[in-house]
């Protein structure tokens, strides 16, 4: 059996249509994770007890751990513990969170680049800590942090092919049901990677201009 | 011992040297593509380039799971059958390698061209140049990057269960449906095996920094 063009224009819109709903999980995953990575990483910036010891614990823990198993893991979790919702939500919070940890890194960095001076200046001005923070620090330590987390958009966009195994038919669940009903795996599967890579590839050239341009700015 | 326990036991650990063996062994692999991919990279030759390219591209480019489920279900297709591990450990170890020639590329790119034109002067031809001046020389910078990357490959080693393979996530699922431990307790379980695997590798990766740091910053002090 090899590739055939019929069947690939019989379901490309069905294919194309599960791709819609990969980058909007995308979308709505990242979301999640940069404002959660933001969160923790300012958490562990003030030093607050407890919280920051917990966050670092997070970062740790969700990096070096599977996203597949974590994701399971909410899956048929939350549903036991009561807590009955379908899987979309599901699948957009766990690639958040695991997602999270590793913008939380990537915030600690950028917050790291930010000279002690501009604390101190903002304080001298007589800004609270809160001021300083959204006023002076996270404009400036945010900035460089921007084409890293255009990086994890596309890691996470490739990834997200694993909400797949809770019945999410997003673009690569769409091939998997596609396929194990038509047996057209040749065609399928091979279309689907083509199609990640035709969104994956450009946006990551795309992501190493705007690295560059930050760079010389 | 309760048999029970026992079998637990006996299944998470047999699991477990799954996953570490496939890990170990696709990162070998994966070391040996890297170093070829990321040569080829910078080849002389334009077809030599431009084949690496697709490779180390589209293998970035696309998820391990798609390339996995792509080696495991399309192959058979065209008449080449391959046992799931076989599979499991080619997909992982061609990802590995995709973005391990990349750091390859980028440390042999960093060796200055005076070290390039002066083994020419001493009459090394373009393979033993590479083995004995060049990649000696962006080892230390090889290095580290790869092992921070076996991370990611222990982590992706569960994408076996996938198919088929019993791997650590497969006996959590076995256990689980053996109504040994709950649904609850037995993911918590097979995350806490990971996070402990992976705990030699962070720290292995740490040293080898540490370790190469300094010994870039010795090497440069004495030159």
């Amino acid at each position: 059996m090899t590739f055939h063009w019929d069947v690939l224009v019989k379901y490309l819109p069905d294919l194309l249509e599960g791709l819609r709903l990969t980058l909007m999980l995308t979308a709505l995953g990242m979301t999640v994770a940069a404002t959660l990575g933001l969160a923790v990483a300012i958490a562990r910036l003030l030093k607050i007890p407890v919280v920051s010891q917990a966050a670092a614990f997070y970062v740790f823990f969700f990096r070096n751990t599977p996203l597949l198993v974590q994701l399971f893991f909410l899956f048929y979790v939350l549903p036991e513990a009561g807590v009955v919702i379908d899987p979309l939500p599901i699948g957009v919070l766990s690639l958040g969170t695991y997602y999270g940890a590793y913008t939380a890194e990537a915030y600690r960095g950028g917050f790291k680049a930010v000279p002690r001076e501009q604390w101190e200046t903002g304080t001298s001005l007589r800004f609270s800590t809160l001021q300083v923070l959204t006023l002076v620090i996270i404009p400036q330590a945010v900035r460089p942090v921007v084409p890293v987390l255009g990086n994890y958009v596309i890691s996470m966009f490739k990834e997200s092919a694993l909400l797949s195994t809770i019945t999410i038919y997003e673009l690569f669940g769409t091939a998997r049901l596609l396929s194990s009903l038509t047996w057209e795996y040749v065609t399928l599967f091979t279309a689907v990677a083509v199609l990640y890579f035709c969104i994956s590839y450009p946006s990551s050239i795309a992501v190493r201009r705007l690295e560059r341009r930050l760079r010389w700015a | 011992m309760s048999p029970e326990l026992a079998f637990a036991i006996e299944t998470v650990l047999e699991a477990a040297f799954v996953t570490v063996l496939v890990t170990v062994s696709s990162g070998a692999l994966g070391v040996i593509v890297a170093i070829i991919g990321g040569s080829a990279r910078i080849s002389p030759y334009r077809s030599v380039r431009i084949v690496a390219g697709v490779y180390v591209e589209f293998f970035r480019g696309t998820s391990v799971l798609v390339q996995m489920f792509w080696l495991f279900f399309v192959l058979p297709m065209v008449g080449i059958t391959l046992p799931a591990w076989l599979a499991g450990t080619i997909a992982l170890s061609l990802n590995f390698g995709a973005y391990g020639s990349e750091i390859v590329r980028g440390a042999i790119e960093s060796i200055p061209q005076g070290q390039w034109d002066a083994a020419t002067a001493l009459g090394l031809g373009g393979f033993r140049r590479m083995r004995l001046v060049v990649l000696p020389q962006a080892l230390p910078i090889i290095l580290p990057s790869l092992v921070n990357n076996l991370v990611d490959l222990l982590k992706a080693c569960s994408l076996l269960s996938l198919i088929t393979v019993s791997d650590l996530t497969q006996a959590g699922q076995i256990l689980i449906e053996t109504r040994m431990v709950t649904i609850a307790g037995g993911y918590a379980l097979i995350l806490v095996c990971y996070f402990i695997l992976a705990l030699p590798v962070v720290e292995l990766g740490r040293r080898t920094e540490r370790w190469f740091g300094r010994h870039l910053t010795e090497r440069e002090q004495t030159a």
